[in-house]
């Protein structure tokens, strides 16, 4: 070994003289930062608001935890945390939840699933009460930890993972993957001739509801196509979907695919009308395709923005200045206030000390009740005891609600929520309110 | 058959993506010898500046184009310049790295900047439909970007056939020192080359944005995919890349249209990739291989009290931390593991692979699949989930025994990539829609789920990483290391002294696969609902930059490299500093990859080995326990002076043949060497003598004639089978271990082949007694007081009685001398001459001996054979064969009546050149 260093230049040897140095004070940090965990989670982000003195809450606050995944090369759902921002300024200037207020920490995770149970970890650590509208893709890594400590994963609207559609901890508020029921039973009733359906690769599970659906609403697909997840040229996939006069496409793709796929359907000079999935299928999908998407519909779990029951997070967007560039009107946007607000009726509806073991036990049995913008939920009947098929066990919103894109922006298609439950394989049919 | 044309004409669009993204790579890789990951990365950095021109600040296309072109030229320039000149003597693998530290840079730019999202970006070029026929149509653009990747192959092979710019690169890439003499400057062409090859790819870039989108990761993995065509036409021919880029992207299509099973598809590339590779297996032309730097590699001794003083702490730490701390630790003992079999795999045998989170993903696989639909416990889905990945990781060997270098490092990206597309990212095989869910694991009835018991499963995990390394560590000091390492260094040398290459780099690649799913399992365990989308092809490349970060041939680098890893320590730390720190982590990594890699390539686990070393010298003084014990110096016992004899053998070369293409190199010659006998092999340069040894030794191919060991015909034995027969070789570039001990280039030589050990040395590395026969060759060299001493430091003359020592050391019956005493004075020379004949008279030995002292020559050998051109043209005594007309004329091209009796043999053929033939 000294033989190794005498053979390094000079000047290398001093640039690598500071590597123990750097070693030491990394693990001063390491030290220092340990004893302190417990006490800081410095890369959460949080809002306690700016409460307005007359009805400012006090005492202690409501700990509560949101994740998303916002520094990642994939997908970004800033809109989520943006939302949990706004949501706890809100809520805290309008007397906050139960007359405490809410601190809605933000946790980011990545994108990984290393960082998302990093995230989970940090949540138990601090003792949240709950998770409250979350998004990730990687919710497996979320849900045993959150579950090993007690702790809820409440209100998101779209479980994706296997453990958030079945663990007892898992709350989801929206309907995913129910949607794509939806869209058969629309393209259906919209008269549908000759209907192709398109999958995103890794959401092929979608593809048993959606056969059990076509069934059951006596709606014909000739073919699933398969859509390679990084996105490419995709004239190839179109030519497969749209060829035989196909005049309609069932779709499950994500947003970013959904972006590169539509210049080569422009391109294929298909008339085919597109059903996809709210968050996906949208204004940013159709910019620039603004003829090309006319009519196409879109199957969600939450009504549009622009009606009355959002007029709350609109004015909060507003007064709160949330980042103008996230976009609201989706399912991370509405999903994350929805939950926030399902979060606080459970909390208004406790008795005694609100942790996350108590709030645990009572959204066990909470019944969500949240006019127009979802149906109401009760999760004393999570869809396991309610007649569903197996591996959707949580699912307590079985009803759809309709979009369209007109001229390039989404408007309200329907009003009224529309039960699926019984196209998707269920033996009993919910009320949508 | 109408669809099929349909979408065979759909993949020509596909096609012209690869076409032109393998261009740009062939035309970096001939320039510089690089294989440049970060070239999606720079074509995506023009593409977002012509974005923002156009859109944000209202340029036509044209000027923004240009812009946009010339600022990939500049990044490629500045990378060259900056990064890859500085590491132009290093090895494959650290240029590799380097360019991932570009990539990984410049994407986290793009991220910072422009977030994820794609942008739509609207087509500059027409977008109509052409109809060809029926539902044959095919689209204009893609049509017009096909001309574009041919007009592009035109113009490129013209550069580099017709011009001086391209006639330059050539010669460069044949042999840069040469070249440099001619007047060329390497740097200047690579330079160039770096230039055009980013250029291009900048202007591929903005033409197919419109297609792709644009967004900061699309276009590297359309490389990684373009990969393949560029390896198809062997990193050089820009036709061949355009038609296989082409082939490929019809493929891939069809496939996706005819085969409904996800994943399948997209793998094309990379399934191409590794037929290729199998079928060819032939090497790129590497450039200066035998310059290329090796990372070093440790001794493997461990430092008992420091390693358990380490073990503590972290034992400490991991009781003592919250769980968010306490999962830190255990992601970095797991990642830990994956680093570790890359230490085992390429730096203790030199196989790059970059498919290391694949087979630590397909561990977990097995085990997670086993445990979540058989109900198998955690401990047996483990060892189960260990031992299937063994057979996995021999597989990824395979194309390993065919192929090296980058070329290696492709294959096993295709394979791993191959393994994520089909296996890990298709719902069918990890579970559908109730996924893989395991319950808790346990441990001999106690739990050890690291969400409710963090400290548990951190500890066991602690506890496997320590077990594995103390593994690799007596790998490292046994039989089976030697052999790793005689590979890595230098597999025509090590398979000269008997060591079975394929079967140390088969070794490698299984012990490696089964720590790496040790790795995978637990990693993956840590949660009861296992995911498998960790385990991505970039990953594997980003985990083989930390191991190298930390000291790839070091069993301390990967726990210094895994730190880096997500969700390891230094992601928390740098978490604990502040969310405003945590968007730029992925920017710091890379920027620290690529000054990591420029200030230390042999990782940050040698120095801190040497600071920890020279801290505790210092502190010993107020210390006396911290004291260094002094290793005793290896003795050589006590035996008898002279070894036995070996086994007697006869080697007859009759009438061999040996061609290379149209030029015949040794033609119909016949030669016998008996026991004891010294016979010279002599001849001018270009005769063909080397030729002959090799093809008696097994590195060449006999084109006619017969190689009889005792009358046994070995024409068809490998050459492992012949030296472990007794044939043994010195070369006349030494070829030695460099890295290694002069103690253990003798014991590589020496010791027993038998497979055993290779079990045996992961337990308990069993280092035989030398045998009587190698004592005393290190007696008879003199070699007893450099023992221990790097191979490398040796001077010279000591180096070259080391490689005849070494050979002596396989004990050979026939001992094949390639000019052993080239560069020695004439001292030297005459105790080297009285060496090889006390070898043969001694020891029994049969030496077929090439040598141009005629002084030496004449004074050992019994007998003389001369060859001409390939051809004998005298044999017969040193007395007969000194004054043959023929030999005289070969060795000065004139007539023997010519000559004053001065001129004659042997002083005159004593002044011819030394050089190699």
């Amino acid at each position: 070994m000294t033989d190794d260093a005498r053979r390094v230049p000079a000047r290398r040897r001093r640039l690598l003289q500071l590597v123990p140095v750097l070693a030491i004070v990394a693990s001063v940090l390491v030290l220092t930062a340990c004893g302190s965990s417990n006490n800081k989670s410095s890369s959460t982000s949080s809002s306690t608001g700016s409460a307005q003195a007359a009805n400012a809450p006090k005492g202690a606050p409501i700990v509560t935890y949101t994740f998303a995944d916002v520094n990642t090369q994939g997908p970004q759902y800033k809109n989520i945390q943006e939302t949990s921002r706004i949501y706890a300024d809100w809520v805290n200037a309008h007397g906050g939840i139960k007359g405490r207020p809410l601190e809605a920490k933000f946790c980011d995770a990545k994108g990984t699933p290393t960082d998302a149970t990093a995230c989970a970890r940090k949540a138990v650590a601090d003792k949240a009460v709950a998770v409250v509208g979350s998004f990730s893709f990687t919710g497996d890594a979320i849900v045993p930890t959150l579950a090993s400590g007690n702790t809820a994963y409440w209100g998101m609207c779209c479980a994706i993972s296997a453990a958030e559609l079945t663990s007892p901890d898992s709350f989801p508020m929206g309907n995913q993957p129910l949607y794509s029921v939806g869209l058969i039973k629309r393209a259906k009733q919209d008269g549908c001739k000759k209907t192709n359906g398109v999958i995103i690769q890794g959401a092929e599970a979608f593809k048993p509801i959606m056969q059990n659906a076509a069934k059951s609403y006596g709606l014909p697909i000739g073919k699933y196509i398969t859509l390679p997840a990084t996105a490419r040229d995709y004239s190839p996939q179109v030519a497969e979907a749209t060829g035989g006069g196909v005049d309609c496409l069932v779709m499950i793709v994500s947003e970013t695919p959904y972006i590169a796929w539509m210049p080569a359907f422009a391109q294929s000079g298909s008339k085919a009308r597109m059903y996809g999935p709210q968050g996906n299928l949208n204004d940013k999908v159709a910019k620039g395709f603004e003829q090309v998407t006319n009519g196409d519909v879109v199957a969600g779990m939450y009504p549009d923005i622009s009606l009355p029951q959002w007029k709350n997070f609109r004015a909060a967007i507003s007064q709160y200045k949330a980042d103008p560039a996230q976009d609201y009107n989706s399912l991370g946007g509405m999903g994350t206030w929805a939950a926030y607000e399902g979060f606080k009726q459970v909390v208004e509806g406790m008795s005694g000390p609100v942790t996350n073991t108590s709030f645990l036990a009572a959204a066990k049995t909470a019944k969500i009740n949240l006019p127009g913008m979802l149906p109401p939920e009760d999760f004393a009947k999570t869809w396991n005891k309610d007649g569903g098929p197996k591996g959707f066990d949580r699912l307590v919103d079985r009803c759809v609600i309709f979009s369209k894109l007109d001229n390039g922006k989404l408007k309200p298609l329907t009003t009224t929520f529309e039960d699926v439950s019984q196209a998707a394989g269920g033996k009993n049919p919910q009320s949508c309110g | 058959m109408q669809e099929v044309i349909r979408f065979a004409l759909l993949g020509f669009g596909v096609g012209a993506l690869y076409a032109l993204a393998s261009q740009g790579l062939i035309v970096i890789y001939r320039g510089s010898g690089v294989l440049n990951f970060a070239l999606g990365a720079i074509g995506m950095a023009a593409a977002y500046l012509w974005w923002e021109l156009t859109t944000n600040h209202g340029w036509a296309f044209l000027p923004a184009l240009v812009a946009g072109v010339l600022f990939a030229a500049a990044i490629g320039a500045v990378t060259h310049l900056l990064i890859m000149r500085p590491l132009r003597s290093a090895a494959p693998l650290v240029r590799v790295i380097a360019t991932l530290g570009v990539l990984i840079t410049l994407q986290s730019i793009a991220v910072l900047r422009y977030q994820a999202t794609p942008k739509f970006v609207p087509s500059k070029l027409p977008t109509d439909v052409w109809k060809i026929h029926g539902t044959i149509v095919i689209s204009v653009d893609r049509l017009i970007l096909l001309g574009i990747a041919l007009a592009m192959t035109v113009v490129l092979w013209l550069l580099y056939r017709y011009t001086r710019f391209g006639l330059g690169t050539s010669a460069v890439a044949e042999n840069e020192r040469a070249a440099s003499s001619l007047g060329w400057s390497p740097d200047l062409i690579a330079t160039a080359n770096w230039a055009l090859g980013c250029g291009l790819a900048g202007a591929a870039a903005i033409l197919i944005v419109p297609i792709v989108t644009l967004q900061p990761q699309v276009l590297t993995n359309l490389l990684i995919a373009a990969t393949a065509a560029a390896l198809v036409a062997g990193f050089r021919s820009f036709p061949i890349a355009f038609v296989a880029g082409l082939l490929i992207g019809i493929g891939q299509t069809e496939i996706n249209r005819y085969v409904t099973t996800p994943g399948w598809g997209q793998a094309v590339p990379f399934i191409v990739i590794v037929l290729w590779l199998v079928v060819r297996g032939q090497a790129l032309p590497l450039r200066d291989y035998l310059l290329q730097r090796l990372p070093s590699v440790g001794t493997g001794r461990i430092n008992w009290g420091g390693a358990a003083f380490a073990v503590a702490v972290a034992v400490f730490l991991v009781s003592t931390t919250s769980p968010l701390w306490i999962d830190a630790f255990t992601v970095t003992f797991c990642v830990a593991l994956v680093l570790l079999s890359i230490v085992v795999l390429t730096g203790y045998a030199g196989q790059l692979s970059l498919a290391q989170y694949a087979i630590a993903g397909v561990g977990a696989w097995v085990a997670g699949r086993l445990c979540s639909s058989q109900g198998l416990p955690f401990w047996l889905g483990l060892i189960i989930g260990v031992a299937a990945t063994i057979p996995i990781g021999v597989l990824f060997a395979l194309p390993a025994v065919r192929t090296r270098g980058i070329n290696l490092a492709v294959v096993t990206l295709g394979l791993g990539t191959a393994v994520q597309l089909i296996l890990f990212d298709n719902q069918d095989y990890t579970g559908g829609i109730a996924g893989t869910q395991i319950k808790s694991p346990s441990l001999f009835g106690l739990n050890i789920d690291a969400n409710p018991h963090p400290t548990r499963y951190g500890i066991f995990a602690l506890i496997c990483l320590v077990l594995a390394s103390l593994a690799v560590a007596n790998i490292r000091r046994g039989r089976s290391g030697r052999r790793l390492i005689a590979v890595r260094t230098n597999e025509r040398a090590a398979a000269a002294l008997g060591i079975s290459v394929p079967g140390a780099k088969l070794y490698a690649f299984g012990v490696s696969a089964a720590i790496a799913a040790l790795g995978g399992i637990l990693l993956a365990f840590r949660s009861t609902s296992i995911t498998y989308n960790v385990f991505d092809n970039f990953t594997s490349i980003t985990s083989v930059g930390f191991a190298m970060i930390g000291g790839i041939g070091y069993l301390a680098g990967p726990i210094l490299g895994a730190q880096l890893a997500p969700g390891a320590i230094d992601g928390r730390i740098l978490d604990e500093l502040g969310t405003g720190v945590s968007k730029y982590i992925p920017l710091i990594g890379g920027v620290s990859l690529i000054l990591l890699v420029l200030a230390n390539q042999n990782g940050i686990a040698r120095e801190s080995i040497a600071q920890l070393a020279f801290l505790r010298s210092k502190l010993a003084g107020a210390l006396p326990f911290l004291r260094p014990r002094k290793r005793a110096a290896w003795k050589l016992p006590e035996t008898a002076e002279r070894a036995e004899t070996v086994t007697p053998r006869t080697l007859e070369v009759r009438d061999v043949t040996v061609r290379y293409g149209g030029t015949t190199a040794v033609d119909s010659v016949s030669l016998s060497v008996g026991p004891g006998q010294v016979v010279g092999l002599i001849g001018p340069n270009g005769a063909g003598k080397t030729t002959l040894i090799d093809a008696v030794t097994g590195f060449a191919k006999s084109a006619g004639g017969a190689i009889l060991l005792d009358g046994r015909e070995i024409h068809s034995w490998s050459p492992v089978k012949r030296a472990r027969a007794g044939i043994g070789r010195s070369f006349q570039s030494l070829e030695l271990f460099e890295d290694s001990t002069v103690l253990d280039n003798l014991r590589a030589a020496s010791d027993p082949r038998d497979l055993l050990s290779y079990v045996r040395d992961l337990v308990y590395p069993v280092n035989p007694e030398l045998p009587s026969e190698v004592i005393g060759a290190i007696r008879e060299f003199r070699l007893e007081d450099d023992l221990d001493r790097q191979t490398e430091d040796l001077p010279y003359g000591r180096r070259r009685l080391l490689a005849i020592a070494r050979a002596v050391a396989t004990q050979p019956s026939i001992l094949l001398l390639d000019e052993p005493a080239a560069g020695l004075g004439d001292i030297e020379s005459a105790e080297l001459a009285s060496l090889v004949r006390r070898l043969a008279d001694e020891w029994g030995i049969g030496v077929l001996l090439i040598e141009h002292d005629m002084n030496f020559v004449m004074s050992v050998c019994d007998e003389l054979v001369v060859l001409d051109f390939g051809r004998k043209i005298a044999a017969g005594s040193p007395a007969e064969v000194r004054n043959d007309p023929m030999v005289i004329a070969a060795y000065l091209g004139q007539q023997e009546d010519e000559l004053t009796g001065e001129e004659r043999l042997p002083r005159q053929a004593g002044v011819s050149s030394q050089e190699g033939e």
